[in-house]
């Protein structure tokens, strides 16, 4: 078992055909121990949501390898990647994504029922996760009946609902306001300490720069010194 | 799966509005082709009916060259032994003779044919449901005639006045008889009040001097059986001409078999046009929602199940519509379950071979193949909305939803 839970070596992203080139990444080279709660920033356009893309199996990259956990992205195929992403990663988006038909907790639950767990456990699992992050009275609310913080909590329990090995987010406090963004964050920050998730997150708001426990500062597709 | 039928129902219901004109347009479509379907069905059966019922039925036993030359020339011997004929697909049969004529009343003369019947052998022919006024033809013996209505107006005569008819003999020598008219007979299409005039078998064999028939119509138990029975009559019967109604009536024999592929380009026309507008709208529906697929990729879905879960929806809609349309057809078919009335356009769907009634028949097969079209379309039709779907990055569906 690896002591990190993401490692990238080398990455380079290219947009754009031969001719006109777009690098996104250019060399990054990454490791994230398990545990940790890092926090990728830089100015838009710097390759932070391309980066957490790539380690999330969402699109390949151009050059370089990725690792999450034991296994080597560059290696999977679609269907495999698809495992991965079931089984060992949580994401957390700035437009929430939840399932529109599906209550809170069926949300949750939408993760486990494709694992395959069984419907008492899952159900369970998910209204413990739920309550965890403070909404034990929203279970049976649907997404369109809820605030975006609680929509942004419902996708968090849903990220780490079935203990993956690290939790995605991109821009997750984009849509919220500071008060809520800060609640958002102790929910995070709960979900690191107390499941021990490791999390990555893109962000350019230093109210969330400011719960992780490292930076790294992304110009250009490239990692700053 | 259960997660994707879950996911598709829901789904169905949010999108109810969309969902609803789509489900409306198919319950259109399927009831209209199903009324469509039942009424051609029923004018298929109207053109076997007219044709069997006419004194042909589903076979017929002629003397040779009875068919080159109709007339009592050419008889079947009484004394043929009909033992062919005792066989359990056949469900009953009857003789006649019949002989063109000429009818003269007091004021008119008209060309009809006249017929030979034994009443007690007439279940299977329009004689059996001829409404009479005064009396029918009750015995063989019977020397009175039965003429139609349609007849006795152009003629001018009446119940109980005095007709001569005038017909070739087996020695193409003319006879000339005189009938008391007897009754009067309103049928369901006025070519048989105009064409026939009806006496007792065993009285026009007398008159004419022909001991024996001119033909002798065969009914089956079932459609199906027609060739196997004619083959083996044929084989029986040699000295004798044996001939399915379908070849003694080409016409109607092409208008049955034409009727009944009509019955699949409606339903290929009805739900091939269908399928455009249907696909046209599920994939309207699929965009709307193309940011939410890529998400349930992002998270662990599987694209197989994504796909299905567009085919469940899609094939969910298309059951429901074809339920409720073939409902609605049913009902629409029960309520004109009498027939729609062409009496206005008597003559012209008479010439053509049909009853003043257009009436539904149902046909199971139909069901069915209705019911498989539409479930085929369904697929076929979420196959392009399905295809947007996966055909899509999943990075590119979060972008563009």
């Amino acid at each position: 078992m690896s002591d990190f839970a993401v490692q990238t070596t080398d990455i380079t992203r290219i947009y754009g055909n031969e001719t006109v080139p777009v690098y996104a990444l250019r060399g990054v080279s990454l490791d994230v121990e398990v545990g940790e709660f890092v926090s990728i920033v830089g100015p838009s356009g710097s390759g932070k949501s391309t980066l957490l893309h790539v380690i999330g199996g969402l699109e390949r990259p151009t050059e370089g390898e990725i690792t999450v956990g034991d296994t080597i992205l560059g290696e999977c195929s679609d269907s495999e990647l698809t495992d991965v992403r079931l089984y060992k990663m949580g994401f957390v988006f700035q437009a929430y994504n939840l399932i529109p038909v599906l209550s809170a907790v069926e949300n949750v639950e939408f993760i486990l029922q494709l694992q395959g767990v069984g419907k008492k456990e899952r159900r369970e699992r998910a209204q413990e996760a739920l309550s965890a992050f403070g909404l034990e009275d929203l279970f049976n609310r649907r997404p369109g009946e809820m605030s975006g913080g609680q929509q942004q909590r419902v996708a968090i329990a849903r990220a780490v609902v079935s203990n993956p090995a690290v939790l995605l987010a991109d821009e997750p406090s984009a849509n919220l306001d500071s008060e809520t963004t800060k609640e958002f964050c102790e929910y995070l920050q709960h979900a690191n300490e107390e499941r021990g998730v490791t999390i990555l997150t893109a962000t350019h708001d230093p109210l969330v720069m400011g719960y992780t426990k490292r930076h790294i500062n992304l110009v250009d597709g490239q990692i700053a010194a | 799966m259960r997660l994707v039928f879950q996911l598709a129902l829901r789904n169905i219901w949010r999108q109810r509005r969309r969902n609803g004109l789509v489900l409306f347009a198919i319950v259109v479509s399927v009831g209209g082709v199903f009324v469509m379907n039942s009424l051609a069905r029923g004018m298929e059966q109207d053109f076997l009916r007219f044709s069997i019922e006419n004194f042909r039925g589903h076979i017929k036993i002629l003397a040779p060259n009875q068919l080159d030359e109709p007339g009592l020339r050419y008889s079947i011997p009484q004394t043929t032994n009909w033992a062919a004929l005792d066989r359990p697909d056949i469900e009953t049969w009857t003789p006649r003779l019949r002989s063109p004529a000429v009818i003269m009343s007091e004021r008119e003369t008209r060309g009809v044919e006249i017929v030979g019947i034994d009443p007690t052998r007439e279940s299977h022919s329009f004689i059996h449901d001829l409404v009479v006024e005064g009396e029918g033809i009750l015995d063989p013996n019977d020397q009175h005639l039965l003429i139609g209505r349609d007849l006795a107006e152009e003629l001018k005569t009446g119940l109980g006045r005095r007709l001569v008819v005038l017909m070739n003999g087996p020695d193409d020598t003319a006879i000339e008889t005189g009938f008391r008219i007897l009754g009067i007979f309103d049928s369901e299409t006025t070519r048989y009040e105009e064409a026939y005039v009806l006496t007792g078998l065993s009285s026009l064999q007398t008159i004419s001097g022909v001991d024996g028939f001119t033909g002798v119509s065969v009914y089956l138990k079932d459609l199906a059986y027609v060739d196997e029975v004619q083959s083996s009559l044929a084989s029986q019967l040699p000295d004798l001409d044996v001939a399915t109604w379908a070849q003694l009536d080409p016409f109607t024999s092409e208008m049955h078999r034409f009727i009944g592929f009509t019955v699949y380009i409606l339903i290929v026309v009805f739900l091939g046009t269908l399928v455009f507008g249907l696909i046209n709208a599920l994939v309207t529906a699929v965009l709307v929602r193309i940011k939410e697929f890529g998400m349930l990729r992002v998270v662990g879905m599987k694209s197989r199940l994504v796909v299905s879960q567009v085919v469940i929806e899609c094939v969910i809609i298309m059951l429901l519509a074809l339920m409720i349309g073939l409902g609605v057809g049913l009902l629409f078919v029960w309520w004109i379950g009498d027939g729609i009335d062409l009496t206005a356009f008597a003559a012209g769907v008479e010439a053509f071979g049909m009853g003043a009634r257009m009436v539904p028949h149902l046909v199971v097969d139909d069901f069915v193949i209705l019911g498989v079209a539409s479930v085929i379309l369904g697929l076929i039709a979420s196959y392009f909305p399905a295809r947007r779907v996966i055909k899509a990055s999943i990075l590119q569906s979060l972008r563009d939803g």
